[in-house]
C-alpha cells in the first residue's frame, strides 16, 4: 500500500519539486485532492506548501483538524472507514446496476475508498453461502425419506478461504500486474497528462469488495434446486457485477493488454460464481463420477440399509467397502 | 459496617450532594466503590470482609447486568462498569452445548462447530464488531463494548436452552416452527438490547453502519442455535 502511494507520487508529482519528505506516505492522496476538492481523506499534509490552500479549505469544510497519526493507533485506520450509511448504500447499489456512462471507480470510489464495505460484504457473503448452502443441502436431502439431515458448519471455513482469496489477494495480484504492464509501456508523458490512468491498491480492494455484493442475494436464490435457474443466476450475476468491474477498470488498462485483462477479470469472476454454485448448491447428476456423487450414493445406500433392516446399527463397514469399489 | 460508616465520613465533603442512604446502599453492592478505587482511592472497605461477601458482590453485579439485558431500560446500566465474567460464562455454556461431536469413526459427526470455534466466533466476533464501531468513530471504550455484546448473548443463550429441551422430543415440523420462533425472538431481543446500550455512541449518519455488524453477529449465533439438532 505504502509502495503504491510512493509509486503514484513518482508518476504524478514530477512537476512538484517542493514537497517535503515528511509527507511521503500521503502525498499520493493529494493528487486526488487536487482534482476533487470535497476529498475527505487527509494525512499530514500541513507541511506541504502546495497543498496549504486546499488544506485550509478542507479544514473549514469539515471543521476538524488533521494530526499525524501513528500506524499503530486506531485513528490511523479511521480514514479507511470514513463513510456514512448513504455512501455505502449508494456504492452497493451502483456496484450491481451499471449506471449510465459513469465510471463506477471514478465517480463513486476514487474520492474516498473505504474498507468498511469490502470487509463486511465479505463476512456477510461467507455466512450467506454457509447458511444457504446448508439450506440447499437440506432441500436436496428432504426428498430422501428417513435420512437424518445434519448441518455442516465447516462450509464457513471453505467459503471464507475462497472469498478472502478472491476479494483481497486477487486485487493485490491485479494491482501488481497493472503496475508491471504500465512500467513495460514506459509512456510517462501520457500519464502526466491523464492522472486517471493509474489505480491505487485501496481503490482496487474497495472495487472488488463491493463487486461481491450481488452474490449475497444470489446465494439465497441458489437454494432453489432448478439447474437452469442456478446457471442463469450465475450468468446474470457475473454479467452485472463483472460488467461494472470491467467498465471501471478498462480505461485504466494500457491499450495492448486490454483483451488479456478483460479475459482474466471476467474469467475469475465467472469462475468464482460457478465455483460457489457447483460446490455449495448444485445437485450433482448421477452420471458424473465424482467424489460428490460417491458420497451421495453412500448416503442413499445407507438410507436404504437403515430402512430395510431396522436393527442395523453400524454403518461404518459397508461404506468403507463401497469407497474402495467406487 | 463500621468501615462503611468510616468511609462515608471520609467522602462526606466530596459527595455531600448525594443522599447518604443511597451511597451506603451502592457501596455494599459494588460498582460505585470500585469506580472510586480505580481512581486511586484506598479500597479499604473490602479488607476485613469475609471472602464470601467479596465473591457474592461480584456475582450480584453480574446478575444485575443480566437483569438489565433482559429488561433493557436504563441506557447506561451496562456501560458504567464493564466486566467479562458474564460473557465468559455465557460463551462457555453455549460452546459446550453447541459443539458437535467430532467422532468421525462411527458416523455420529453432526457437522456442528467445535468448542473452540464457537469460542472464537463469540470473542473475535465481538472484538471485530467493537473495532468496527471504533473505526467508524464511536465514542466507547473497547472493553465496554465487548462487555455489552457479550452480556447481550443472554437472550440467544436462553433460546438455546429452550431449543435443547424441545429437541428431547421427536422432531416434527411443528416443533421446528416453535424452535424457529424462539430463536428469532432471542435474536431480536439481543439486537434490541445491544442497540439500546450501544446505539447512541455513534453519530446518526453512521448508526446503521454500526448496527449492521451487531445484527450479523447475533444472526450468526442464532443460526448456530437453530441449526443445532443433536
Amino acid at each position: 500500500m505504502e509502495g503504491g502511494r510512493m509509486n503514484s507520487r513518482d508518476q504524478q508529482f514530477i512537476s512538484f519539486d517542493n514537497y517535503s519528505d515528511s509527507s511521503a506516505g500521503t502525498s499520493a492522496q493529494m493528487n486526488v485532492d487536487l482534482g476533487l476538492p470535497n476529498q475527505q481523506l487527509f494525512g499530514h499534509l500541513q507541511s506541504n506548501a502546495t497543498a496549504d490552500g486546499i488544506m485550509q479549505d478542507f479544514n473549514e469544510i469539515s471543521g476538524q483538524k488533521d494530526v499525524p497519526r501513528s500506524f499503530w493507533t486506531v485513528e490511523y485506520y479511521q480514514k479507511f472507514f470514513n463513510v456514512d450509511t448513504n455512501d455505502v448504500l449508494e456504492r452497493i447499489k451502483r456496484s450491481m446496476i451499471p449506471h449510465g456512462v459513469d465510471n463506477y471507480l471514478l465517480t463513486q470510489i476514487r474520492q474516498n475508498p473505504d474498507l468498511y464495505g469490502p470487509f463486511w460484504i465479505c463476512i456477510t457473503l461467507i455466512f450467506a453461502i454457509a447458511i444457504s448452502g446448508n439450506l440447499a443441502n437440506y432441500f436436496q436431502s428432504v426428498n430422501t425419506n428417513n435420512y437424518h439431515w445434519k448441518y455442516e458448519f465447516h462450509i464457513v471455513s471453505y467459503a471464507a478461504v475462497c472469498i478472502f482469496l478472491y476479494a483481497w489477494l486477487f486485487p493485490i495480484i491485479l494491482w501488481i500486474a497493472l503496475k508491471w504492464s504500465k512500467s513495460q509501456q514506459e509512456s510517462l508523458d501520457v500519464e502526466l497528462i491523464d492522472p486517471n490512468t493509474s489505480v491505487g491498491l485501496l481503490e482496487l480492494l474497495c472495487l472488488y469488495g463491493y463487486s461481491l455484493t450481488i452474490y449475497i442475494p444470489v446465494a439465497f436464490l441458489w437454494t432453489i434446486q432448478i439447474g437452469l435457474l442456478q446457471w442463469s443466476l450465475v450468468i446474470v450475476a457475473t454479467i452485472l457485477s463483472g460488467g461494472v468491474l470491467l467498465r471501471s477498470l478498462l480505461p485504466l488498462i494500457p491499450g495492448k493488454q486490454k483483451a488479456v485483462y478483460t479475459a482474466v477479470i471476467l474469467g475469475m469472476h465467472l469462475l468464482l460464481a460457478a465455483g460457489f454454485m457447483l460446490y455449495f448448491f448444485h445437485v450433482p447428476s448421477t452420471s458424473m463420477h465424482s467424489d460428490v456423487t460417491v458420497s451421495t450414493t453412500i448416503k442413499t445406500l445407507r438410507n436404504t440399509k437403515v430402512m430395510s433392516s431396522a436393527g442395523y446399527k453400524s454403518t461404518g463397514l459397508p461404506i468403507k467397502s463401497l469407497k474402495l469399489t467406487a | 459496617m463500621a468501615m462503611n460508616e468510616a468511609k462515608l465520613d471520609m467522602y462526606e465533603d466530596g459527595l455531600s450532594a448525594i443522599d447518604p442512604q443511597h451511597v451506603q446502599g451502592d457501596m455494599t453492592i459494588g460498582p460505585n466503590l470500585r469506580s472510586q478505587a480505580s481512581l486511586g482511592e484506598p479500597d479499604f472497605n473490602t479488607l476485613d470482609e469475609p471472602i464470601k461477601d467479596t465473591i457474592l458482590r461480584d456475582v450480584r453485579a453480574v446478575g444485575r447486568k443480566f437483569y438489565h439485558v433482559l429488561y433493557p431500560k436504563e441506557r447506561n446500566s451496562l456501560l458504567k462498569e464493564w466486566d467479562l465474567w458474564g460473557p465468559l460464562v455465557l460463551c462457555t455454556f453455549m460452546a459446550m452445548i453447541l459443539q458437535g461431536s467430532s467422532d468421525v469413526a462411527n458416523n455420529s459427526n453432526d457437522g456442528g462447530p467445535e468448542f473452540a470455534e464457537v469460542f472464537v466466533i463469540v470473542w473475535i466476533g465481538s472484538m471485530v464488531v467493537t473495532l468496527n464501531s471504533k473505526l467508524l468513530g464511536g465514542k466507547i471504550s473497547f472493553f465496554q463494548s465487548v462487555c455489552v455484546l457479550g452480556y447481550c448473548l443472554l437472550p440467544t443463550a436462553i433460546a438455546l436452552i429452550i431449543c435443547r429441551i424441545i429437541l428431547l422430543a421427536s422432531q416434527t415440523v411443528y416443533l421446528f416452527t416453535i424452535r424457529f420462533l424462539i430463536t428469532t425472538t432471542g435474536l431480536l431481543w439481543a439486537i434490541y438490547a445491544s442497540t439500546t446500550f450501544l446505539g447512541d455512541t455513534q453519530v446518526p449518519e453512521r448508526r446503521a453502519l454500526t448496527v449492521y455488524p451487531i445484527f450479523l453477529f447475533y444472526f450468526i449465533i442464532s443460526w448456530l442455535v437453530i441449526s443445532h439438532t443433536s
